[in-house]
């Protein structure tokens, strides 16, 4: 927030404002923590530029994962392990519905953006979590295509714009001050089950989006378009059509419904130029005959071109797919060294239960390890290509496989701490039955071959945050969680800090180095939303969703 | 790519529903016996008479009477939209149970008849709006103007002609909170003014003309003066009648329809 000196002026006269001196604003009487002041970014708009020096504001959250590396690491300091103890609910934000919350806010100078199931947006004052606008959009839920549930993970923004995806599987843009719809494009058809659940990446001009429907026969891509206009730039196609490499690693026609949707939002590194997205699961989920090949590039890492839309390499976690194992994790770039060398590299733990290390520029593979418990696989070969374990298809009857259906992680967000050093990640150890069925492709009709279920009671699967040497996957402690419901992301802070929560309503603060628990709250729903932290007028906060409400925190 | 305006028709097409047990597509009307359409026009009266007018011929909503809807092709669309509203515009949620939907769908259903024609013409009226009524400094049509006030893409379909004129002529007549205004002065002797956004217990919320959105709490106030009055100013007198008449024939072809 800027604070401001309000001259005099006439209704609706153009008011002239002018900075005062940091601090001198504090109106006497003022609330604690609340000051007067004029609230996001009118006068300095959110630039490209700001969204690549990110990580240099941390008073901001202005993208989905933080900053384009998805390291979600702040320096903000102020809250830290020796007074954590402390943090106190600032204010809370209550959603109008029970469904879900997965949002994660984006902060801009004091003006805070969130989503609200099943597509709606609300525009608060950071500090005091009041209302200034919110943007209700219409759906028809019979129109709708939706594997799991109404569900919305937030918002991009750049200058005066936000930019959104709704379930309904439109992209569009926003006024930041009014919530005015300024432009509104249909990304892909509803019916025909496509949906957007995920926050979108501004990249330069572009906004670019991906989308779900892995359950519904769909063609996963990933779009860019005009931040001005809304005009389509460029679409990639995650599944090679004919004629282009990769299509003979799909049998028949099956790649027209292979899935390999792009339903979490991916990282950029600007110096290369390059976007990177996960892929989703290939369709039909459980029944691997009617796909033969391995499926380019499902349960992949693509990296492309962000100009062009140009895949510039691609490496697939899980070839040939028959669990669900979406790679739509959050990819992690960081550079470090290896072999005395800096690399420019990407942190990925998948879904599969491994935890790789690859080369960003190149899209080589250099480390693989299992982080969470599986038995599908003997290990990975030099080129990070599973090597497989027999008879782990599901079949008519049933196949006991780990991970979950769930996996062993997910779409919620890890966290890489450049103080400590460690990769952090949610992980489950458990066990499903994996069921192998016929199946067709109707348009807009779940297209799934098969289904899974628990081979235990989850009470008896293990859930933990784990903290992993990021150059080995070596596991350096870890924190148990509830096993049912859990799908926190993860915040790290120059605090010494590890933000995270629970399914069974926890949110709560752990040692970076030990993992022992500094704080801890009962918010009595489960946290299904990453944690994120800002700061107004030299005061940090940290905000996260559980289940129907958000909450905010600061230290008193 | 689609326009503001096509995005706008697509959500006035798209049959709002909310996934509430109702009754399955295409069904047929079960209520539509005489007594029924009596006691519809009564359900309507009480709860749809405030924005739709006494005649349905429209006001702050639609008319309804013109035989066809934007919402709705059939009746179960039509009973969809009387029992749940439309999310994300003015129209309510109000009708607490499906036959009493049903009774106020066989009222609207005996009603139909042509929409009034207003006098006027319409290219007059855009070329004042765009031009010297200065309507366009304060209004977006089919994304052009500034967004001052309200955007007036399909002002045409939500509006009757009557609404429009008062609308022209009293803007603070039955003016939504939406725009009312407001000044504040701090304790140290600042002044703000703008749109109020909230006004709540402990804290006040505005929009500035230069779209910067400010945020104080109340004990920081020496004075707080909301205003309901609208911002637009009347054009009782700055137009003659002729062109009040030209810029609601305008208006009233602004419904969103493919026009350029
Ligand atoms: C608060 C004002 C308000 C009330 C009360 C209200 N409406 Fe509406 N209604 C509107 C508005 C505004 C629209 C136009 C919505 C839009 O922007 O598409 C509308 C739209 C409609 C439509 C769709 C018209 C079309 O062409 O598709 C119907 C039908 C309707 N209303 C019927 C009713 C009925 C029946 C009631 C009472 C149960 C009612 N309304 C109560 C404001 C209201
Ligand atoms: C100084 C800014 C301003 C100017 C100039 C202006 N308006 Fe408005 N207008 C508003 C505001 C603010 C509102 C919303 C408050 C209200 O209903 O009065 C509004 C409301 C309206 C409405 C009612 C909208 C609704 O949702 O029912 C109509 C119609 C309208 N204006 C037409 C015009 C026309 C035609 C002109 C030019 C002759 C014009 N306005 C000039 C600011 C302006």
């Amino acid at each position: 927030m800027r604070r401001l000196t309000l001259l005099p002026c006439l209704l609706f006269a153009a008011c002239e404002v002018t900075e005062s001196v940091p601090g001198s604003a504090d109106a006497p009487g003022a609330g604690p923590g609340v000051t007067a002041g004029v609230i996001g970014p009118a006068g300095e708009p959110v630039t490209a530029e700001r969204l690549v020096n990110a990580a240099a504001e941390p008073e901001n959250w202005l993208m989905y994962s933080g900053d384009y590396t998805s390291q979600r690491y702040s320096t903000l300091d102020q809250i830290d392990r020796t007074n954590v103890a402390d943090l106190r609910v600032e204010w809370v934000h209550q959603f109008t519905t029970l469904s879900r919350v997965e949002t994660t806010p984006i902060v801009v100078d004091g003006l805070m953006i969130i989503t609200e199931s099943p597509s709606n947006i609300i525009a608060l004052d950071a500090v005091t979590g009041r209302p200034f606008w919110r943007y209700d959009h219409p759906v028809n839920e019979d129109d709708l295509r939706l594997c799991c549930g109404l569900n919305n993970r937030g918002v991009a923004v750049l200058g005066n714009r936000i930019f959104h995806g709704t379930v309904d599987a439109h992209l569009m843009a926003l006024d930041l001050n009014t919530g005015t719809v300024l432009w509104d494009v249909e990304v892909a058809r509803a019916e025909a089950g496509y949906s957007i659940t995920s926050a979108p990446l501004v990249v330069g001009d572009k906004v670019i989006t991906g989308m779900a429907g892995g359950e519904y026969g769909v063609r996963g891509f990933l779009d860019a378009y005009d931040v001005e206009t809304g005009e389509l730039v460029w679409r990639y196609y995650t599944i090679p059509g004919p004629g282009e490499p990769g299509n003979e690693t799909w049998s028949g026609d099956s790649w027209r419904t292979g899935g390999a949707p792009t339903w979490v939002t991916g990282s950029y590194d600007p110096e290369l130029n390059l976007i990177y997205w996960g892929t989703g699961n290939p369709a039909p989920d459980w029944n691997g005959d009617m796909r033969l090949g391995d499926n380019l590039w499902s349960d992949a890492v693509v990296a492309v071109d962000a100009d062009t839309g140009e895949l510039v390499w691609g490496f697939q976690f899980t070839p040939h797919d028959t669990h669900d194992w979406d790679a739509i994790q959050i990819p992690v770039l960081a550079d470090l060294e290896v072999d005395g060398v800096l690399r420019k590299l990407l942190f990925w733990a998948n879904r599969n239960a491994f935890y790789y290390v690859l080369d960003r520029e190149t899209g080589q593979f250099l480390h693989g390890v299992p982080f969470a418990e599986q038995t599908w696989a003997q290990g990975l070969d030099p080129n990070g290509r599973p090597i497989l374990v027999e008879d782990m298809d599901p079949t008519e009857d049933g196949v006991v496989v780990s991970p979950t259906i769930g996996g062993a992680t997910n779409w919620n967000s890890p966290s890489y701490s450049r103080l400590s050093g460690l990769f952090y990640t949610y992980a489950l150890d458990g066990a499903t039955i994996y069921y192998k069925r016929d199946d067709e492709y109707v348009e807009g009709d779940q297209f799934t071959g098969g289904y899974g279920q628990n081979a235990d009671d989850p009470e008896n699967f293990f859930a933990a945050i784990r903290a992993l040497d990021p150059m080995t996957g070596a596991l350096q402690w870890e924190y148990p969680i509830a096993t049912q419901g859990s799908r926190p992301g993860i915040l790290t802070t120059a605090g010494g800090l590890v933000f995270s929560g629970s399914g069974d309503g926890y949110i709560f603060a752990l040692d970076q180095d030990t993992g022992e628990s500094l704080w801890y709250l009962s918010v009595g729903r489960a946290v299904h939303a990453a944690p994120i932290t800002y700061s107004v007028d030299g005061r940090q906060y940290m905000s996260v969703a559980a289940s129907g409400s958000l909450f905010t925190f600061a230290l008193p | 790519m689609r326009s503001i305006r096509a995005a706008l028709l697509a959500a006035i097409f798209a049959p709002a529903v909310l996934a509430v047990a109702g009754p399955a597509a295409g069904a047929q009307n079960p209520f539509t016996s005489p007594e029924d359409i009596q006691l519809g026009r009564q359900l309507y009266e009480l709860d749809c008479a405030n924005c739709h007018g006494g005649d349905a011929r429209g006001g702050r909503g639609p008319d309804l009477t013109r035989g066809t809807f934007r919402h709705a092709t059939n009746d179960e669309q039509l009973f969809q939209v009387v029992r749940f509203g439309i999310p994300g515009t003015e129209m309510p949620r109000r009708v607490r149970t499906d036959p009493r939907a049903w009774r106020v769908v066989a009222y609207l259903r005996s009603l139909g008849s042509d929409g009034e024609i207003p006098p006027g013409d319409p290219q007059r009226g855009r070329e004042i709006f765009f031009g010297s009524g200065t309507c366009s400094t304060c209004h977006v049509v089919d994304g052009q103007g500034t967004m001052q006030g309200p955007d007036l893409t399909t002002i045409g379909y939500q509006r009757s002609l009557d609404h429009l004129r008062t609308s022209l002529l009293e803007p603070d007549s039955e003016l939504d909170p939406r725009w009312w205004g407001a000044q504040v002065e701090t304790l140290d002797g600042a002044q703000a003014s703008g749109y109020l956004l909230g006004n709540d217990l402990h804290t006040v919320r505005l929009l500035d003309i230069e779209g910067n959105l400010l945020s104080f709490p109340k004990a920081s106030l020496a004075r707080f003066e909301p205003e309901k009055t609208s911002r637009m100013p009347s054009f009782d007198g700055m137009l003659s009648p002729e062109d009040i008449d030209n810029m609601i024939a305008y208006l009233a072809s602004l419904r969103g329809e493919a026009t350029q």
